[in-house]
């Protein structure tokens, strides 16, 4: 009786938390699950690489969740997600990044290319810089958005978003200043 | 014939736009392969997009020059900073950053671009007299090899890129999963799409490989705020002149390090999987078993610094036979090489020498030129270098952050390639950060096509599984596919377990089965050769486990 009183923090401690890697085995046989539903009235030669590529991977999935189910039941090991996300994403900035990230993607449709790009680097530094020498980084970002601008829509002519400062620009450059 | 292919694709290279082209990515190459955390395969998956608007010969020239100078650029960081740029120039550091403390680092750095050249030069020469010969091998393949060699590829990939298989094994299949999103090819039914008619043609591959192996790591380098805002080396503590003199004649001296260790690069590269991150571990290792003075590695001597150097520039040679002939990468940088190749409508195969000599050679002779520009250039770089080193790590972050978007976009002009971006970005983060490996993934991404249409086209042949254990090569490659799964545990138990004493001898009497089944003179040949090695090694295993045991 004293032993295991005394044995379980000892094993609180060496205990890995394992919540996490469980996220990406789960969601693939989540995946694989929606996969073959997709397929289901699809001819044979459609449906064979299919379900042999998901069946290894629902096997695979199975066989990772089953060790490490059999880890938590040996108490070696619990379901709390670790450090994925913690206060220190907030602190490094790299939570805003993944927001301007995703705030860039959304909007350079609408703000054209060059000015996304401009705020989108200008931001990213910024936060990664913790606010200091923003000058530098508005600089840098600013040769960059306009390099890109000179590269892949003036020079090539890609269809790159167009947006106020490329109109502007088209406008400038047909009729003059 | 070979002479005429090489003098044409000399011609098709020697242009003034080429060559600068080629200059420049040499150039960069060798900043992105110095600078740590930037890795090779990044830079040749940032090069890409840059490339579509290039003759195909062209655009893959100027890549290969990128991987040639990245291959040389992480020995800058190495033997300079201590901290290597790239994995594939770890074993560098053990010597290269001892001698620069030592007030030697024009030497160690001569050293190492010699090495490098050495071993470059080697492996090229073994690119253009292998490849053809492994491409009219891959000849005889049919859809269940072709299937099968698939399939080894990605179990070895998964047993060698982590230190769990299942989470490799996981990963490779979650790639051919990716692949197979979109319409079916033989069968045109949309599949996996969530009624989203942008997926109906599938992911944008290159989007996929940008998103999982740079973005994702972008969002694991800027999580260390003081990490963030610190440059890689302090001002003003770099004034060095190379001594090319002394550094070729310290590697003249050594030259049968030079050989071996870039046959150990070559041989590596081959398998896919392994790349330079072992190759230049396995080098430096062998240099020191064979060494008079062993003690003396680590210390800062010229042998620590030739043997993994030679051996890493050697490994692409070798990834690039098997990606070549076969069409099989043999590692994540090649793999890039690969999605290249297959976006200017080349598709790699053991006919792609014979229909398509003059790129074939190209390539060859671009690996082979860039060689000689990565030393020329290498003086230079070194001061371009020295002033990256300043840049503070938010700058770089920021500026590669915008490269990975513009890039992505410039391929097709599709906003929904950027949302791939984002998605197999947090995809290869949440990866990294369980300890999954990206290699095996990637890998998967980019043979799961090749997996599903040989699969289909053997099933539209017979419905029979025989022939995937009839055909002699399906068969090698189901054989050594098994043993590659069971190679970590071998790694693990050796020594420990009864079953690891005989497991090299049953792998050579496994393989010499499809070896007798080839016919012909000299494959049962090899098949009795590998059959009386695993006589010896079962003799060998069974006198040291009875010894173990009693």
């Amino acid at each position: 009786m004293n032993n295991s009183t005394s044995a379980s923090p000892k094993h609180a401690e060496e205990q890995q938390s394992i919540g996490g890697q469980l996220v990406i085995p789960i969601a693939a046989v989540i995946f694989t699950l929606y996969y073959f539903s997709t397929i289901i009235n699809s001819p044979w030669t459609a449906q064979v690489s299919a379900v042999l590529i998901g069946g290894i991977l629902i096997f695979l999935c199975l066989l990772f969740i089953a060790k490490k189910c059999l880890l938590i039941s040996r108490k070696q090991a619990n379901l709390k997600m670790t450090e994925l996300f913690s206060t220190q994403d907030i602190y490094s900035g790299r939570a805003a990044v993944f927001a301007i990230t995703f705030a860039y993607i959304f909007l350079i449709e609408w703000g054209g290319f060059t000015i996304t790009t401009f705020l989108f680097l200008y931001l990213s530094m910024s936060v990664l810089n913790q606010g200091r020498r923003n000058l530098f980084s508005a600089t840098i970002s600013l040769a960059m958005a306009l390099g890109g601008y000179a590269l892949f829509i003036l020079a090539f002519n890609t269809r790159f978003p167009r947006g106020p400062f490329e109109a502007l620009m088209k406008m400038v450059i047909e009729n003059g200043l | 014939m070979i002479i005429d292919n090489i003098i044409n694709a000399f011609a098709e290279l020697a242009t003034i736009k080429t060559v600068f082209l080629m200059l420049i990515g040499v150039a960069g190459g060798l900043v992105a392969g110095a600078i740590p955390g930037f890795t090779i395969a990044m830079a040749v998956v940032l090069t890409l997009p840059f490339t579509f608007g290039m003759p195909p010969a062209q655009g893959l020239a100027t890549m290969v020059s990128v991987l040639v100078g990245g291959l040389s650029g992480g020995l800058m960081a190495g033997i300079l900073t201590g901290i290597p740029g790239t994995p594939s120039s770890v074993a560098t550091t053990f010597d290269g950053f001892p001698m620069t403390r030592r007030g030697e680092p024009g030497l160690a750095l001569g050293i190492g671009v010699w090495s490098s050249f050495c071993g470059g030069i080697i492996s090229a020469f073994l690119l253009v007299t292998l490849a053809p010969q492994l491409a009219r091998v891959g000849l005889e393949f049919n859809p269940w090899d072709y299937f099968m060699l698939v399939m080894f590829a990605l179990t070895i990939t998964a047993s060698l890129a982590g230190k769990n298989l299942v989470k490799g094994l996981i990963a490779g299949a979650l790639g051919l999963l990716v692949r197979t999103i979109g319409e079916d090819e033989a069968a045109g039914v949309a599949r996996f799409n969530f009624g989203n008619d942008a997926l109906l043609q599938g992911f944008d591959f290159i989007a996929v490989l940008i998103g999982l192996f740079a973005f994702s790591q972008l969002l694991s380098d800027v999580r260390d705020p003081v990490q963030a805002k610190k440059s890689l080396m302090d001002k003003g503590s770099v004034k060095i002149r190379i001594e090319h003199r002394r550094a070729i004649y310290e590697v003249l001296k050594r030259w049968t390090i030079v050989v071996r260790s870039a046959l150990i690069g070559v041989f590596t590269g081959i398998l896919p999987g392994a790349g330079g991150s072992i190759a230049n571990i396995l080098a430096y290792d062998q240099a020191r078993k064979t060494s008079k003075h062993p003690e003396k590695f680590g210390t800062g001597i010229p042998d620590g610094i030739i043997a993994p150097e030679s051996s890493n520039n050697a490994v692409e040679g070798g990834a690039l036979i098997t990606m070549m002939a076969l069409g099989i990468p043999g590692d994540v940088t090649t793999a890039v090489m690969l999605g290249a190749l297959l976006i200017h409508d080349v598709v790699p195969s053991p006919t792609f020498i014979v229909e398509e000599p003059v790129l074939a050679y190209s390539i060859f002779i671009a690996f082979f030129v860039a060689t000689f520009f990565m030393v020329g250039m290498q003086s230079f770089m070194l001061r371009v270098f020295v002033l990256v080193t300043r840049v503070p790590m938010y700058v770089l972050a920021g500026v590669i952050l915008g490269f990975c978007g513009i890039g992505v976009f410039a391929i097709q002009n599709v906003e929904f390639d950027l949302w791939t971006l984002l998605w197999f970005g947090i995809l290869g983060f949440l990866m990294r950060y369980f300890g999954f490996p990206l290699a095996p993934m990637i890998l998967g991404v980019v043979l799961g096509n090749i997996a599903e249409l040989n699969l289909a086209r053997a099933f539209a042949i017979t419905t029979d599984l025989t022939p995937f254990v009839t055909r002699p090569w399906s068969l090698f490659f189901l054989i050594v596919a098994l043993y590659s799964a069971a190679y970590p545990w071998f790694q693990r138990e050796r020594g420990k377990k009864a079953w690891t004493f005989y497991y090299p001898a049953m792998l050579l009497a496994s393989v010499s089965v499809p070896m007798f089944m080839m016919g012909g003179t000299v494959r049962p040949t090899i098949g009795a050769v590998l059959v009386i090695g695993a006589l010896y090694n079962f003799y060998t295993a069974r006198k040291t486990h009875s010894g173990s045991s009693a």
